[in-house]
């Protein structure tokens, strides 16, 4: 094979790749206009495999089962600005449910929205 | 302030379900008002003095058919001065087929039906919930240690379950953030001859319980701390019932 043949080949595969994120990103973006359309319910195996700071703060969630990032960083006893990050970091992994009620933002582990 | 305590081991056959009835009768016989809840789903419990003909199951409030007081009977006839209530799984075949085949996302479901349940015991004025549970980690067991507030780790002190238990306890437990006591069960007699631990893995041994034959028949028939208040068995039910609430009041 010559250099020009295995050049067009790359080529082409980057022209496949290309065809299947464009295919792909749409989806993302949509899902990223809505958190919950993400969110997949937290199970305790799950739960067991988070890193140490994220773990403490689903388990709070799950005994308080909704919540805002005060009502967690009171129980845990750390700021409300960290548990706000790390209640975000598991609702951007699809842990926990995130939605607005007025105009507080509530964390859950199942799919309750604002009423 | 009520107290949930899940009895929980890495191994089966530990004395789980005689050791947490026992133990929810000595907190009744304390004035307590207690609920023992089976939650060994696959292998329910069968227990003569439990047989209330139930029409609604635990399993039913899993799969949120129904309250968790719809589920619990008052065990009555004994000169306790607290209550004590049972909720049993669901013995029939095909529930047992059905619990057993769901998926993580129904466990993640369970896990707040469970602390919904808690909610409404609490509020129905339980001092004591107490939850059986399977043997080893699967969703049935480790949903209730993680609805806990504390865990009572029942061993063999033998090699194979020692090994087993710090698996437990490191994997599971201390990522939970659960207190946690031991309770050595079934203890041949020359384990005491020499003084027995009082901590394993950085946890409290609550009890140490010798293997008595009359508890392996009695047990099946009967709740021994009812019926016989000073034997052996009885009195560390009493001893551990003692320590965790001095540990969680
Ligand atoms: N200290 C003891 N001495 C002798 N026999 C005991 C003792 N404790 C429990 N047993 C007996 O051991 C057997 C197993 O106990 P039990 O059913 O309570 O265990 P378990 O941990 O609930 O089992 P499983 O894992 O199957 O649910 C029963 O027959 C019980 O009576
Ligand atoms: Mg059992």
């Amino acid at each position: 094979m010559s250099g020009s043949d295995k050049f067009e080949q790359i080529i082409a595969i980057l022209q496949e790749i290309n065809g299947k994120l464009d295919r792909l990103l749409p989806q993302e973006r949509s899902n990223n206009g809505n958190d919950s359309s993400l969110f997949e319910s937290l199970d305790v195996m799950t739960l067991l495999s988070l890193p140490d700071h994220l773990r403490t703060t689903a388990t709070t969630l799950v005994e308080l089962q909704s919540a805002t990032a005060n009502d967690v960083a009171k129980m845990t006893h750390k700021e409300r600005a960290v548990e706000s990050n790390y209640l975000n970091q598991l609702s951007r992994m699809g842990h926990v449910n995130k939605y607005r009620k007025g105009r507080k933002v509530y964390f859950s582990i199942s799919e309750e929205s604002g009423n | 302030m009520c107290m949930t305590i899940a009895i929980h081991s890495c191994k089966g056959g530990t004395g789980k379900t005689s050791i947490g009835i026992n133990l929810a009768a000595a907190y009744s016989l304390l004035g307590k008002n207690v609920c023992f809840l089976d939650f060994d789903s696959k292998a329910t419990c069968f227990f003569s003095p439990f047989d209330f003909k139930s029409k609604k199951w635990i399993n039913d409030v899993l799969f949120d058919k129904c309250s968790i007081m719809d589920v619990i009977n008052e065990v009555d006839e004994h000169d306790k001065t607290g209550k004590l209530h049972v909720g049993l799984s669901n013995p029939d075949i095909s529930a047992i087929r059905e619990i057993s085949s769901q998926d993580r996302k129904w466990q993640a479901h369970a896990l707040k039906m469970i602390m919904n349940a808690k909610r409404e015991l609490v509020s129905a004025g339980m001092d004591v919930i107490i939850l059986d549970t399977s043997p080893g980690v699967d969703f049935a067991s480790i949903n209730a240690v993680a609805a806990s507030d504390f865990v009572v780790v029942l061993l063999k002190p033998v090699y194979s379950s020692l090994r087993c238990t710090e698996n437990l306890v490191n994997g599971v437990y201390k990522l939970l953030d659960k207190p946690c006591g031991i309770v050595e069960n079934m203890c041949h007699e020359s384990y005491f001859l020499e003084p027995v631990p009082n901590e394993r893995f950085g946890i409290p041994v609550l009890a140490t319980i010798p293997c008595l034959c009359d508890v392996a028949i009695k047990t099946d028939t009967q709740i021994m701390t009812f019926e016989e208040r000073e034997h052996p068995f009885s009195e560390s039910m009493f001893n551990i019932a003692g320590k965790i609430m001095d540990r969680l009041e």
